[in-house]
C-alpha cells in the first residue's frame, strides 16, 4: 500500500461525499416540491485482494414504500369519489331547505295544506282563495326549483366527467412521455429516480379519477389498467373519449342518446364504456357517472312521482264497474291519453292476474313498457279506447302475454265489458279518468297543469306529458290562477259558494288517498312497492334524501380519514425531513473533513518524506 | 450522530387535516350557537330527521285545525246570538198575538197586526244577518242573503206573485164562487142538499152531521164530492137543532149549527113554516147564512194560514205551492208548484234535500268534522215568519165587527199555537242546541290540539334545537383541544435542527 493509494482512496471518499451532499442539497431544495420523494445514495467499499481500494458510489434511490403507495392510490380514488358525491348530495340537501325555513319544501307543502284547511272553513272567502292559490304556487315553484337544481347538478356532473376525462388524458399523455424517457435512459441512470417521481405524480392524478392497478415492467416501466382490467397504459396510452351533453333535462339519459358515456380506446380497438360493467368502479369519473345517471335521477323521479300523484289524485275520478252477465263493464267515456283501466281477474288456471290498460292514442308508442305502472306484477297493455278495434286489440295483447286468460273483452260505445268463460272469474274492473272541465263536472278538477304544454297532466305514455320531469313542469292551472274561486266553486254561474266539498275533496286526496309509488324512484322495492299518501310520500322523500346526504357525508369523512392516515404514513417515509437532511449534512461535513484530513496527512507524510530525502 | 427517524417523523409532519377538521367543527358549533339549530339541512339532523319532518307536518296540521276552530267560534257565537234573538221574537210574537186583543187602529190594521209587522221586519233582518262576512241562514250560499226583500215577498214584483196575491187566490179557491167554502146549498121540494162543488181539498169538506130535528132525515152520501141531504118529511119541534161538522183545509174541524126558533135569528135560528117544504126553505136560508159566516171567518183564517204555509215551505228544495188554474181560482181543485218566473221565492240560499246542517262544515280534527249550516226555510226557523206574514197581511177590518172579531180570534188562536213550541217538532231551541253544541266538540278538540302541539313541539325542539349550554360546553372543550394542538404544533415546529446549527 502506498501513499498514492491512500490519496486515491480519500479522493474517492471526497468524491462520494460530494455526490451525497448533492443528494442532500437536492432533498432540502425540494422539501416542499409536490410529489418529490426523498432520495438517498448508497455507497459501498471497493475491495480487491482483501484491501479497500476506494469507495463506490451507488445510484440515487427513492425512499418509497410501494405497498403504502398503492394503498394510498386506491384510497385516493375512493376518497375523491366520496367527496364528490357528498358535495353534490349536500348541495341537494340544502336545496330541500333548512328545517322550518319558509323555503323548505315541507314548509311550503304544510303551508299550502293549512291554507286549504282554512279555505275549507271559508270556501267563499276571496282572501282565503288567494292565500291558497299563493301557497300552492309557492309549493309548485319550490318543486320546480328543486327539479331545476337536480338537473343543474346533473349538468355539473356531466361537466365533471368531461373535465375528469380530459385530466385523465393529460395524465396519460404525460405518463407516456415520462415513461418513454425512463425506458430510454435505461435502468442504471440516476436520472431515473427523478423521472419516476414525475411519473408517480401522473399516476397519482390518474388514481384520483379512475381506480387503477399499476404493474411494474422491465426497465422500470409500468403498465396501468383499471381494476376491472381495462388497459389504460401499456406500451402506449389509451385514449379516453367523452362528448359533453348540451343542456341536461330530466328526460336526458344515455339510453335515449341525449347523454353520453365516457369510453376508453387503446389503439384502434373498440371503445369500451367506462361507466359500464367493466368500467370504472371508484374515483371521480365513477362518482360523477353515478350521480348523473343514478342518484340524481332517482331523486328527480321521486319528485316526479310526487308531482304526478298529487295532480292525478285531484284531477282523476274512479269510475266503478257495473255487473253484466258473466262479468263486469265500465264506462270509459272521456278517457284521455295516460288514463288507466284496471282489471283484476282469476285466469282459467286459477291464477290471480292483474291487467292495467293504458289509453294511448298514438300507435307508434305501443307497446307500453311493463314498468310504466307502479305495480310490478301487472300486465300493462296500451290501447286506444277510441279505436273501433279496441276490444280486439286488448284481447290480442293479453292473449300474447297470457294465452290461458279465459276472459273476453267487448266494447259497446264507450263501455268496455269483460266477461269470462270456464273457470276464469272477473274480480274487479275500474277506470281512472281525468275530469276535464272545472264546473258542473263534480268536485275533481285539474288543480295543476303541465307547464310545458299548458294542458292537464294525465301521465301520458311517451316523452311529452309523461311523468319524467313533471316536478319541473308542475304549476297551478291557468284557470285556477285566472279564477281562484274555482278552488271551491264547482258549479257554473257567478258568485262564490260556501260549499266546501271541492276543498274537502282536495284535502282528502292529499292526506288520505293511498297511491302506489313506483319502485323506480328508489323508494320501495319491486316486489313490495310502497303505498302511501301524497303527504307521507313527501316526508319519505325528504328523509330519504337527508339520509342519503348524511350517509354520503359520513362515507366521505371516513374515506378522508383513512386516506389521510395512509397518506401520512406514506409521506412520513417519503417526504423530505429537513432535520434528517441536516443531520445527514453534519455527518457528511464530518466525513468530508475526515477525508480532507486524510489528504492533509498524506501530504504531511509526503512532505516529511521529501524533506528526509533532501 | 444518529437521529432516529421515527422520532423526527412525528415532529415534522403536523396533521394539518386534523386541525382543519377541528376548525370545521368549531365553525359548526358557532353556527349552532348563533342559529340555535342543530343543523341547517335535513341531512344534518341525523336519524331523527324523519321524526322532525313528520312532527312539523303534524304541528302544521294541528295549527290549521286550531285556526279553523277560532274561525268557527266567531261564527257560532254570532249565529247563537241571532238564534237567541229569533227565539225571543217568537215568544214576543206568541204573546202579542192574543185572540182577545182585537183593537182596530182605524187604518185598515189592528194593533196586533202592526206588532206583527214590526216583528216580521225584524225577523227578516235577523235571518239576513251576517257573521264573519257570511250570511248565516243561507246554507252554503254564504254570499247570498237568505231572504228576498220583505216588500217583494209580500207584494210581488209586478211579474212574480208575492204572498198577498197567492193568499188572495187561495182565499178565492177556498171560498168558491158561492162564498160558502166550495159548498152549494140547493133545495128540491122538501129536501135541502148541501153539496161539495168538486173533489178538492179547498173549502169545507163535509164530515158528519148530527141531527136533532124530528121528522127530518139527514145523511151524508158519496165522497169527494160528498153531499148532505136534509129531508123534511114533517115538521121539527121548536128548540131542536142540527149540527154539520166540516173539515177545514188544515185538517182542523169546525161546525155550523141551526136550530128551530120562533123567528129567524142571526145565530142560526129558523122558523117552522106552514109546510115542511117551507120549513125546508127556512132551513136553507139559515144554514146558508151560517156557512157563509163560517167561510168568511174560520175558513178565511185557515185559508190564509195555509196559503202562507205553502208559500213559505220550500224546505228541501220544494217549490212554493199556489193555487192551480190561475184564471179562475174559485173553481180550482188543486195546488201547483210556483215557478221562479211566476212566484217569488222568498228564500234565496242553498236549498236541496241535504241536511241543512251539512251545508257548512269545519274540520276540527283529523276525523271530526262539525256541521253548523242553517237555512232560513228550515221548519223551526220559518215558522215565525210564516205566521207573522200571514197575520200581517190578513184583513180584519173589512167585514162586520162580529165577523172581524171572529176572523181575528180564529187567526190568532191558530197563529199563537203555531208559534208555541211543539214537543216533537224541531224548535229554535233545538236548532240552537245543535249549532252551539258544535262548540263543545270543537272546544274539546282545541284543548287536545293545544296539548298535542305542546308535546310535539317539545319533541321537535329536542331534535332540532341545539341546547346552548351543551353547545357551549362542547365549544369550550373543542377550543381547549384546538389551542392545545396549536401549542403542540408550534412547539414541535420549533424543534427543528435548523435552529441549532
Amino acid at each position: 500500500m502506498s501513499l498514492s493509494q491512500s490519496l486515491n482512496i480519500s479522493l474517492a471518499g471526497l468524491n462520494a461525499n460530494q455526490r451525497a451532499l448533492d443528494v442532500v442539497a437536492g432533498n432540502i431544495a425540494n422539501a416542499e416540491t409536490e410529489g418529490y420523494t426523498r432520495k438517498t445514495i448508497s455507497q459501498t467499499a471497493l475491495v480487491s485482494d482483501d484491501r479497500v481500494n476506494g469507495v463506490r458510489v451507488g445510484e440515487v434511490e427513492r425512499v418509497l414504500n410501494l405497498e403504502v403507495q398503492s394503498q394510498a392510490r386506491s384510497l385516493a380514488g375512493v376518497n375523491v369519489g366520496n367527496g364528490i358525491t357528498a358535495d353534490f348530495l349536500g348541495r341537494l340537501d340544502s336545496a330541500f331547505g333548512s328545517p322550518g325555513e319558509p323555503t323548505a319544501i315541507d314548509t311550503t307543502f304544510n303551508n299550502a295544506i293549512a291554507s286549504l284547511e282554512a279555505l275549507s272553513t271559508s270556501p267563499e272567502d276571496f282572501n282565503a282563495q288567494i292565500q291558497a292559490v299563493n301557497d300552492l304556487q309557492v309549493f309548485t315553484s319550490q318543486l320546480n326549483s328543486l327539479s331545476d337544481t337536480i338537473q343543474d347538478l346533473r349538468q355539473e356532473a356531466d361537466l365533471g366527467i368531461q373535465q375528469s376525462v380530459s385530466q385523465a388524458n393529460d395524465a396519460l399523455a404525460g405518463l407516456e412521455e415520462v415513461n418513454r424517457r425512463i425506458l430510454t435512459n435505461g435502468s442504471a441512470s440516476e436520472n431515473s429516480a427523478f423521472l419516476e417521481d414525475e411519473r408517480d405524480q401522473f399516476i397519482d392524478q390518474l388514481a384520483q379519477l379512475i381506480d387503477i392497478e399499476v404493474t411494474p415492467t422491465a426497465n422500470n416501466g409500468v403498465n396501468i389498467s383499471t381494476t376491472t382490467g381495462l388497459t389504460l397504459f401499456s406500451s402506449g396510452s389509451a385514449q379516453l373519449n367523452f362528448t359533453q351533453a348540451g343542456t341536461v333535462v330530466p328526460n336526458s339519459s344515455t339510453e335515449n342518446g341525449t347523454l353520453f358515456n365516457p369510453t376508453v380506446s387503446l389503439g384502434a380497438n373498440v371503445r369500451t364504456n367506462l361507466l359500464g360493467p367493466i368500467g370504472v368502479q371508484e374515483g371521480a369519473i365513477a362518482a360523477y357517472g353515478e350521480l348523473r345517471d343514478d342518484v340524481l335521477v332517482d331523486v328527480q323521479s321521486q319528485l316526479d312521482a310526487l308531482a304526478a300523484q298529487i295532480s292525478l289524485a285531484i284531477s282523476n275520478v274512479d269510475i266503478d264497474s257495473t255487473a253484466v252477465p258473466g262479468g263486469l263493464a265500465v264506462d270509459t267515456a272521456g278517457i284521455v291519453d295516460g288514463n288507466e283501466v284496471s282489471l283484476d281477474f282469476t285466469d282459467a288456471t286459477g291464477q290471480p292476474q292483474s291487467v292495467t290498460l293504458i289509453q294511448v292514442s298514438d300507435p307508434s308508442l305501443l307497446p307500453v313498457d311493463s314498468d310504466f305502472t307502479a305495480n310490478p306484477n301487472d300486465i300493462v297493455i296500451g290501447v286506444d279506447f277510441n279505436s273501433p278495434t279496441a276490444a280486439a286489440d286488448i284481447q290480442a295483447a293479453l292473449n300474447a302475454e297470457l294465452p290461458t286468460n279465459g276472459i273476453t273483452f267487448a266494447t259497446t260505445g264507450t263501455t268496455l265489458s269483460v266477461t269470462t268463460a270456464g273457470a276464469a272469474t272477473v274480480g274487479a274492473l275500474s277506470a281512472n279518468i281525468t275530469n276535464s272541465g272545472f264546473t258542473d263536472n263534480g268536485v275533481a278538477f285539474a288543480l295543476f297543469q303541465d307547464g310545458a304544454s299548458g294542458d292537464t297532466f294525465t301521465n301520458e305514455v311517451g316523452a311529452n306529458g309523461s311523468q319524467v320531469g313533471y316536478a319541473g313542469r308542475i304549476q297551478l292551472s291557468d284557470e285556477i290562477l285566472a279564477d281562484p274561486s274555482l278552488l271551491s266553486r264547482f258549479t257554473s254561474g257567478i258568485g262564490n259558494t260556501g260549499d266546501s266539498s271541492r276543498v274537502d275533496f282536495v284535502l282528502e286526496q292529499i292526506n288520505e288517498d293511498l297511491k302506489t309509488i313506483s319502485p323506480d324512484t328508489g323508494i320501495g322495492s319491486a316486489s313490495n312497492p310502497i303505498t302511501t299518501t301524497v303527504s307521507d310520500f313527501l316526508q319519505t322523500i325528504i328523509s330519504t334524501q337527508g339520509q342519503r346526504s348524511e350517509a354520503a357525508q359520513n362515507a366521505s369523512d371516513a374515506s378522508q380519514i383513512s386516506f389521510n392516515n395512509v397518506q401520512s404514513i406514506f409521506q412520513s417515509e417519503s417526504e423530505v425531513n429537513i432535520d434528517v437532511e441536516l443531520a445527514r449534512l453534519i455527518e457528511l461535513e464530518q466525513a468530508f473533513q475526515a477525508n480532507a484530513r486524510v489528504l492533509t496527512t498524506v501530504q504531511d507524510l509526503a512532505d516529511a518524506l521529501f524533506n528526509a530525502v533532501r | 450522530m444518529a437521529i432516529s427517524n421515527s422520532l423526527l417523523s412525528g415532529s415534522s409532519f403536523i396533521r394539518s387535516d386534523l386541525l382543519i377538521q377541528n376548525q370545521d367543527r368549531l365553525a359548526d358549533f358557532n353556527r349552532q350557537l348563533a342559529t340555535g339549530e342543530r343543523s341547517d339541512t335535513y341531512g344534518g339532523l341525523g336519524s331523527s330527521r324523519t321524526q322532525s319532518i313528520s312532527l312539523r307536518q303534524d304541528i302544521s296540521q294541528l295549527e290549521a285545525f286550531q285556526s279553523n276552530i277560532q274561525r268557527l267560534d266567531i261564527r257560532v257565537d254570532i249565529t247563537g246570538l241571532s238564534l237567541e234573538r229569533l227565539e225571543s221574537l217568537r215568544i214576543e210574537a206568541r204573546d202579542a198575538i192574543d185572540p182577545n186583543n182585537f183593537i182596530d187602529l182605524g187604518n185598515g190594521e189592528t194593533f196586533t197586526q202592526s206588532t206583527a209587522d214590526a216583528l216580521l221586519t225584524e225577523s227578516f233582518a235577523l235571518l239576513n244577518s251576517q257573521s264573519d262576512g257570511r250570511y248565516i241562514f243561507s246554507g252554503n250560499q254564504v254570499e247570498t242573503p237568505a231572504l228576498e226583500d220583505l216588500d217583494i215577498v209580500l207584494n210581488g214584483d209586478g211579474v212574480r206573485a208575492g204572498l198577498r196575491q197567492v193568499t188572495d187566490e187561495r182565499l178565492a179557491a177556498d171560498l168558491g164562487v158561492s162564498g160558502l167554502g166550495r159548498l152549494d146549498v140547493t133545495i128540491a121540494a122538501d129536501t135541502v142538499s148541501i153539496t161539495e162543488d168538486a173533489a178538492t181539498d179547498f173549502g169545507f169538506d163535509l164530515s158528519t152531521v148530527n141531527s136533532g130535528l124530528s121528522n127530518v132525515t139527514a145523511a151524508i152520501t158519496g165522497a169527494e164530492p160528498a153531499s148532505l141531504d136534509v129531508q123534511f118529511t114533517g115538521q121539527p119541534q121548536l128548540g131542536e137543532s142540527l149540527q154539520v161538522f166540516l173539515d177545514l183545509p188544515d185538517g182542523s174541524r169546525t161546525s155550523v149549527e141551526v136550530f128551530v126558533a120562533n123567528s129567524p135569528t142571526s145565530d142560526g135560528g129558523f122558523a117552522i113554516g106552514a109546510t115542511p117544504q117551507q120549513t125546508a126553505q127556512n132551513f136553507q136560508a139559515a144554514i146558508s147564512e151560517q156557512l157563509q159566516f163560517a167561510a168568511s171567518t174560520e175558513l178565511n183564517a185557515v185559508s190564509r194560514i195555509e196559503a202562507a204555509d205553502n208559500f213559505f215551505n220550500t224546505e228541501g228544495g220544494q217549490p212554493p205551492l199556489r193555487v192551480d188554474n190561475l184564471g179562475s181560482p174559485e173553481t180550482s181543485i188543486g195546488l201547483v208548484a210556483g215557478t221562479p218566473a211566476d212566484t217569488v221565492e222568498y228564500y234565496l240560499g242553498q236549498n236541496d234535500a241535504d241536511n241543512p246542517r251539512a251545508g257548512i262544515t269545519t274540520r276540527v280534527d283529523e276525523n271530526i268534522t262539525v256541521q253548523y249550516g242553517l237555512r232560513a226555510n228550515e221548519d223551526a226557523l220559518r215558522a215565525g215568519i210564516t205566521s207573522l206574514a200571514a197575520f200581517a197581511i190578513a184583513d180584519f177590518t173589512s167585514g162586520s165587527d162580529e165577523q172581524n172579531q171572529a176572523v181575528h180570534s180564529a187567526f190568532a188562536s191558530r197563529t199563537s199555537q203555531d208559534l208555541s213550541v211543539q214537543t216533537e217538532a224541531p224548535s229554535i231551541q233545538s236548532v240552537i242546541q245543535e249549532v252551539v253544541g258544535v262548540q263543545v266538540i270543537s272546544g274539546n278538540a282545541d284543548l287536545r290540539h293545544s296539548a298535542a302541539i305542546n308535546t310535539l313541539d317539545s319533541i321537535r325542539e329536542d331534535i332540532e334545537i341545539a341546547d346552548p349550554t351543551e353547545v357551549a360546553v362542547q365549544l369550550l372543550s373543542l377550543q381547549t383541544q384546538i389551542e392545545a394542538s396549536f401549542t403542540a404544533s408550534a412547539r414541535i415546529g420549533e424543534l427543528s435542527l435548523i435552529n441549532f446549527i
